[in-house]
């Protein structure tokens, strides 16, 4: 039994790197997000962001490792060594939502058939699963979830492919949702639509969600707290509304100043030593 | 003026494995090895070996012994002797079948890549029925109709192994010519042919050698296969397929030893092939 | 579909004529003349010009080809100089006994390779994988002919577990009634079951011989496909959820894997049928490989015309017939309606 906890998720000392010897792509990166709030990792490419969302779900490919550092899920350890645990018979700890919809889903299988597969692993029978799938189909804004489920992935849209994938993951009710860059690749009225239904599910479930993203403005319209990751490195990490309008990190003012298209001399010239870190 | 904002991209990930997967892994190396010795014990050995054309029939049939380390054929020949004679016609023939089909065949699928259009058509039309036959099966049509000679049997075997090398080739000149430093050089009025050579053809080469090892090693089986059928390579020049042919009617008075050992060198020598073939084709992949 | 069906159709069609282009060609313009390459050198000239004659060789080429190809319309593959007989006969009676070797092969190979290519494929990078990868590199790399004869001194020889190598059914046993010509199938299906250990006992070593060859192409094609396909992100995804690995393995690995690997097993029965010719002889096994290793010898020319021309035929249309599994397997071609 789980009492109210403050924080859902607890990632503490998180370093990831090549093998046990090579570069380090994270480096002691420690957070926390509460039950039902989302939060946004901001970075550009090659900041260590995705490998931050794989090192957590336990998805590592097997050349990187976590050297150290430890996630808690409700409390309990999850990824610590790199791989998933599934709890109990009706939840898993941790969903991830990918950029590439489509990637995501096996392109010879229906996708109620995938829809329920991942239903019945987790304890369902077949009937439940199948009546939950069409429930869950309809959750995520598909209109006609008979025939969606009937169809195969390369006849949808990418957009009503990542609202399967989310169906997918709902269905399994995590209590983290790990979302990397899921609107990348969307069309931006498509982009909208899924933020606020990733937001509805967010409030419907309860449960937490790390948004993974290099879009600021993204993040923004998101998130309830942030953090900002340059090389591998947190760099600052607040609430949003803190890390818009008041952030103290010259990396992470820039950032902000050129999503608000500030480029006025005097807001760039910060001296700081030349070092970022 | 402060320090330009400096994007630091993640490393390539290195895994601990990557020895094996570059171009010149352990499998490679021991194909290589293993094929490489094989042509020295060729060269060598015969020196210290008997003769492997003299017949003595008095020895005939003779189990492996001291004196005669594989034993004796039905005719009384040294069956070592033989085998190790076969090395190097075996290879050669194996290598010229191989180097004649990478050649012909990455000719034809440049051009056919590169050109386009009519060009095109009948080529990959031709080589589309070239491919309709089993391999083996084409080999020995070929052969049949060129004549009795081993030039025929090779001809054969390269004619089969062709339309691999023409269709590898042509897709890697399609994608390479769509590319723009391709286009920028015909906008240039640098002359097709040039450009096919210089930037389509090197580009190309990557896999055909992959598969130009493999045939290799095809062509070792299918080499032996027709002279065991009495196509190409005749008794009693020393040739492992035709060692076995020879071998193969004295198996029911349990004589072992003159059809083994040449069809372990086949073996042997087809392994080779294949094990450069296959870390070639790995060191590409990963 | 409908579309996708008549384009293959048509394209096996063509290839079809194509080889039967191909095969008189080869046999007819070649350097030097095709009368001395069946008769012989050191002929003399009124030898040649009968031998002409009987092959039809001595009207303009262009009316030969016209000659076989209406022949070939009919079903006419030329008369067999051996036998005297018509070759397009004598194909068919032989085909059932190749055929039964072959599909006895893919059997032992599918029950063998596929599990351990299977196998190879999850544990990618272990000493599994690398076993296996090297049995097939192994398996791909012995000559037919040459283990066929090792199976025999030892199994039959040695060891006497199983009976000469006398054809497709030991000394006293009768065939069973014709059905499909395949013995051990006609022997189930007529409930004869003496006949069919009989017929069965026969075949292991043949269907080992080639069900090597078979193996190792089996084995070394599921692994490498399966691998491409566990790294995929649907794959992830699956994990990610929750689903067992064993099921991510069958229902997202192999069934993904299985379109490509059934269109490269047209490519697999044109070698076994490669192989038939060199094992068949060796186990007095009286199929279309003996056939063709026969008119081999005996400069049969129309008989080893007509086996290049079925063994063509067949290798297009299975690989028709595969190319249509594929497209009913994957939905993605199906409902196009055309390949990409």
């Amino acid at each position: 039994m789980t009492d109210t906890r403050t924080s859902a998720v607890s990632v503490s000392g998180l370093t990831v790197g090549v093998g046990a010897h090579g570069p380090t792509l994270v480096d002691d990166l420690s957070f926390e997000i509460a039950a039902g709030t989302v939060m946004g990792i901001v970075g550009e490419s090659g900041s260590g962001k995705s490998v931050t969302s794989l090192a957590i779900a336990g998805l590592l490919p097997p050349s990187l490792s976590v050297r150290a550092g430890e996630v808690r899920v409700d409390g309990r350890v999850t990824a610590s060594a790199g791989r998933r645990r599934r709890r109990g018979n009706d939840r898993v700890d941790i969903g991830v939502i990918f950029q590439d919809p489509r990637a995501a889903l096996n392109p010879l299988m229906p996708i109620g058939a995938q829809l329920r597969r991942s239903l019945r692993a987790a304890g369902m029978n077949r009937a439940r699963a199948e009546s939950r799938s069409l429930e869950l189909l309809e959750d995520v804004g598909i209109a006609d979830p008979v025939r969606v489920g009937q169809s195969y992935p390369h006849e949808i849209s990418g957009g009503m492919c990542q609202r399967v994938v989310i169906a997918m993951v709902v269905g399994a009710e995590p209590s983290l949702i790990i979302a990397d860059e899921p609107t990348t690749g969307l069309d931006l009225t498509i982009q909208a639509q899924i933020l606020a239904l990733l937001h509805e599910t967010v409030t419907r479930l309860g449960c937490a969600v790390l948004l993974i993203t290099h879009d600021l403005a993204v993040a923004a319209t998101m998130c309830d707290t942030m953090l900002v990751l340059y090389g591998g490195v947190p760099v600052e990490v607040g609430t949003s509304a803190k890390i818009l309008t008041a952030a103290e990190h010259p990396y992470t003012i820039r950032l902000v100043a050129a999503v608000n298209g500030e480029v006025s001399r005097g807001a760039l010239a910060i001296d700081d030593g030349g070092d970022l870190r | 003026m402060t320090a330009p904002l400096v994007h630091p991209t993640p490393p390539k990930p290195k895994s601990p494995r990557r020895a094996r997967s570059s171009r010149l892994n352990p499998l490679v190396i021991g194909g290589v090895a293993l094929l490489v010795g094989m042509l020295a014990v060729g060269f060598i050995a015969p020196h210290f070996l008997p003769d492997p054309l003299a017949t003595a029939a008095a020895d005939a049939s003779q189990p492996p012994s001291a004196e005669h380390w594989f034993g004796t054929d039905r005719y009384g020949r040294d069956v070592l002797a033989r085998t190790i004679d076969a090395i190097q016609l075996d290879l050669t023939l194996a290598l010229a079948c191989a180097i004649a089909a990478f050649t012909v065949g990455t000719v034809l699928g440049t051009l056919a890549g590169f050109m386009g259009g009519v060009v095109d058509e009948i080529i990959m039309r031709f080589i589309d029925i070239l491919a309709a036959f089993p391999a083996f099966v084409l080999a020995i049509l070929v052969a049949f109709a060129l004549g009795d000679g081993v030039v025929f049997a090779v001809a054969g075997v390269a004619l089969a192994a062709v339309p691999e090398f023409v269709r590898l080739t042509r897709a890697r000149a399609l994608s390479i010519r769509r590319q723009d430093f391709v286009l920028a050089s015909r906008v240039l009025g640098v002359r097709a042919l040039v450009i096919a050579w210089t930037h389509v053809a090197p580009n190309s080469t990557g896999p055909a050698i992959v598969q130009a090892a493999f045939v290799g090693g095809s062509a070792i089986l299918y080499l032996a296969g027709l002279a065991f059928l009495g196509v190409g390579v005749h008794p009693p020049q020393a040739e492992w397929g035709v060692m076995i042919s020879e071998g193969s009617a004295e198996i029911v008075r349990g004589i072992w030893w003159s059809s083994l050992f040449p069809g372990l060198f086949i073996l042997l020598a087809a392994v080779g092939f294949h094990l450069i073939s296959d870390g070639m084709a790995r060191g590409q992949h990963d | 579909m409908g579309r996708f069906m008549g384009r293959r159709l048509f394209t096996a069609a063509i290839s079809i004529l194509g080889i039967c282009v191909v095969v008189f060609f080869v046999t007819r313009v070649i350097p030097g003349d095709p009368a001395v390459l069946l008769a012989g050198d050191n002929q003399s000239e009124e030898y040649l010009a009968a031998v002409r004659a009987r092959y039809g060789m001595d009207v303009p080429l262009l009316e030969q080809f016209a000659r076989y190809l209406s022949g070939l319309f009919v079903g006419d593959l030329g008369t067999s100089i051996r036998t005297g007989r018509p070759v397009a006969q004598e194909i068919m009676e032989r085909i059932p006994a190749t055929a039964e070797m072959i599909l006895a092969s893919l059997l032992f190979a599918a029950v063998i390779a596929l599990p351990l290519g299977v196998l190879a494929a999850a544990k990618k990078g272990t000493w599994i994988d690398a076993l296996v990868r090297a049995a097939s590199v192994v398996a791909s790399s012995v000559a037919s002919f040459w283990i066929a004869l090792v199976l025999v001194f030892v199994f039959t020889y040695q060891l006497r577990l199983l009976p000469t190598p006398t054809g497709r059914l030991p000394r006293g046993f009768d065939p069973p009634p014709h059905i499909t010509g395949m013995y051990t199938v006609d022997a189930l299906l007529t409930g004869n079951f003496a006949t069919f250990g009989a017929a069965a006992s026969m075949l292991v070593l043949p269907g080992l011989t080639i069900g090597l060859l078979a193996a190792g192409f089996i084995a070394k094609l599921v692994r490498n496909e399966m691998v491409e396909q566990l790294d995929s992100g649907f794959v992830r995804m699956s994990r990610s959820l929750g689903i067992s690995k064993a099921r991510v393995i069958v229902q997202d690995g192999l069934r993904n894997a299985g379109p490509p690997i059934v269109t490269a097993l047209a490519l697999l029965v044109g070698s076994l049928i490669g192989g038939a010719v060199l094992v068949e002889t060796i186990f007095a096994w009286p199929g279309l490989g003996r056939y063709a290793s026969d008119a081999l010898a005996n400069k049969d020319l129309a008989a080893l015309q007509g086996f290049v021309l079925c063994a063509g035929a067949a290798v297009v249309l299975l690989s028709l017939a595969l190319d249509l599994i594929y497209a009913w397997m994957d939905p993605r071609v199906r409902l196009a309606g055309a390949r990409s």
